[in-house]
C-alpha cells in the first residue's frame, strides 16, 4: 500500500504537474507495476519499523545530511587529486561486515561507491567481508575503521528504526 | 531577489560544468581503469546534482523542480550499481591494476579460495 | 548585468559551461578511442551520458525551455540498462 503511494508519487514528479488526471494514471500504472512484480514485491527486505514515524523521518533526515556532507567534502578531494596525480596511493582494502541483511549491505555498498575516491569491487560470498578500492591509501587499519565508524554505524543506526 | 536566484542558478551550473569538466581531465589523466572510475562516475554524479540544481533554482516551477529531482535520485540510484557491475566484471577479467597499488587483499582472498577449492570456476 | 559586450549569463554560457561540457565529450570520445580495455570504453560512454545530461540541462536554461528535462530523464534511464547490459555480456564472456 505504502509502495502504490511512493509510485504514485514518483509518476507525479516525473510528469511534472499535481493534476486530478496524474494521479489517476499513476494509480494505474502503480497497480500493473505492483501486479508485474507480484511476488519480488513481498519479500521482507527490511526489519519492521518499531519507532513512531517522526523518530523514523529524523534519523532519515540526518542521515542524507550527513551524506550530503560527506559527498561534497570526497568530491572536492578527488577534484584536488585529479589535478595532481602524483600523490595517488590507490590499494584495494579487505573491510569486513557487521551488518548481516541483504538490503543493509547493498545500501553500504552503494554509498561506499557514491562517496568519490571508493569503490566496492566484491562482496565475498559469504557475505562477511566487503572489498573497497581507493585511490588514496594511508594505512588500511584506520581506513577500516574510517568506513567501519562512518557509515556502518549509521546505517546500523538507521535499522534499528 | 530574481537577480540573485538567477547569480545562484548560474554559480550552479558553472560549479557542476566545471566538476564534469574536470572528471573527464580525469579520465584522460589516471593510470589505470579503477582509478578511471573513481574519478569520472562520481564526478559526473556531483557535477550533473550541480548542474540540475542550478537549473532547478532557475526555473523555479514545481513541475521542473521536481523532475530534476527525480533525475537526481535516478542517477544517485543507477550510478554506483552500474560501477559496482563494471568494476566487478573488470576485476575478474584482470584488468591490470596500476603499478603503485599498495596492497590488493582482493586477489589473495580469490588466490585463497582457488587453493581451497580448486575445481571452482 | 554587461561585461564583455554581452549579458554576464550568456558570457557564462558561452564562454564557460559549454565549452568545458564539449571539451570533456572531446575527452570522452579520445578514452573511447584509446581505451586500452573493453570496461575502459564502456566507462567513456557511461560518462558521455553524463555529460549529455548536463548539456541538456544547461540547453533547458539557455532556452528557457524546460522540456528539455524530459528528454534528459529518459537518456539518465536508458544509458543505465545499457551499461549494465555491457557489464553483464563482460562477466559472462570469461
Amino acid at each position: 500500500m505504502s509502495l502504490l503511494i511512493l509510485l504514485i508519487v514518483i509518476w507525479i514528479a516525473i510528469s511534472g504537474e499535481i493534476s486530478l488526471e496524474n494521479i489517476g494514471v499513476g494509480l494505474v500504472l502503480g497497480l500493473i507495476l505492483l501486479w508485474a512484480g507480484g511476488r519480488a514485491m513481498q519479500v521482507q527486505y527490511f526489519t519492521p519499523p518499531t519507532q513512531r514515524w517522526p523518530i523514523r523521518f529524523w534519523r532519515i533526515f540526518k542521515f542524507s545530511i550527513y551524506f550530503l556532507k560527506e559527498l561534497i567534502a570526497a568530491g572536492l578531494s578527488v577534484f584536488v587529486s585529479i589535478l595532481d596525480p602524483s600523490r595517488l596511493r590507490p590499494g584495494v582494502v579487505a573491510v569486513p561486515l557487521d551488518l548481516t541483511s541483504g538490503a543493509e549491505i547493498t545500501l553500504l555498498a552503494n554509498l561506499i561507491t557514491l562517496t568519490p575516491g571508493t569503490l566496492t569491487l566484491e562482496v565475498a560470498q559469504d557475505r562477511k567481508t566487503i572489498f573497497v578500492h581507493t585511490i588514496y591509501l594511508d594505512d588500511p587499519d584506520s581506513f577500516r575503521a574510517n568506513i567501519k565508524d562512518g557509515f556502518e554505524r549509521r546505517i546500523q543506526e538507521l535499522s534499528q528504526l | 531577489m530574481a537577480v540573485f536566484l538567477n547569480v545562484l542558478s548560474f554559480f550552479f551550473l558553472v560549479f557542476g560544468a566545471v566538476f564534469i569538466f574536470v572528471g573527464g581531465i580525469g579520465m584522460l589523466r589516471m593510470p589505470d581503469l579503477f582509478l578511471r572510475m573513481s574519478a569520472t562516475t562520481k564526478t559526473a554524479t556531483l557535477g550533473v546534482a550541480g548542474m540540475l540544481l542550478g537549473t532547478a533554482i532557475f526555473f523555479g516551477e514545481l513541475g521542473v523542480v521536481s523532475r530534476a529531482f527525480a533525475i537526481f535520485i535516478f542517477i544517485l540510484a543507477t550510478a554506483p550499481v552500474s560501477a559496482h557491475m563494471i568494476g566487478r566484471a573488470a576485476y575478474s577479467n584482470g584488468v591490470p591494476l596500476y603499478e603503485k597499488t599498495v596492497i590488493d587483499e582482493l586477489r589473495e582472498h580469490i588466490d585463497e579460495a582457488k587453493l581451497n577449492n580448486p575445481v571452482e570456476d | 548585468m554587461i561585461a564583455f559586450g554581452m549579458d554576464l549569463f550568456d558570457f557564462f554560457m558561452v564562454w564557460v559551461i559549454v565549452p568545458a561540457l564539449s571539451i570533456t565529450v572531446v575527452f570522452c570520445f579520445i578514452r573511447l578511442v584509446r581505451g586500452p580495455s573493453l570496461p575502459d570504453r564502456i566507462v567513456a560512454v557511461d560518462k558521455l551520458s553524463g555529460v549529455a545530461v548536463g548539456m541538456m540541462a544547461a540547453y533547458a536554461v539557455a532556452t528557457d525551455n524546460s522540456v528539455f528535462l524530459d528528454v534528459a530523464l529518459v537518456v539518465a534511464l536508458i544509458t543505465f540498462l545499457g551499461t549494465i547490459g555491457f557489464a553483464y555480456y563482460i562477466d559472462r564472456r570469461s
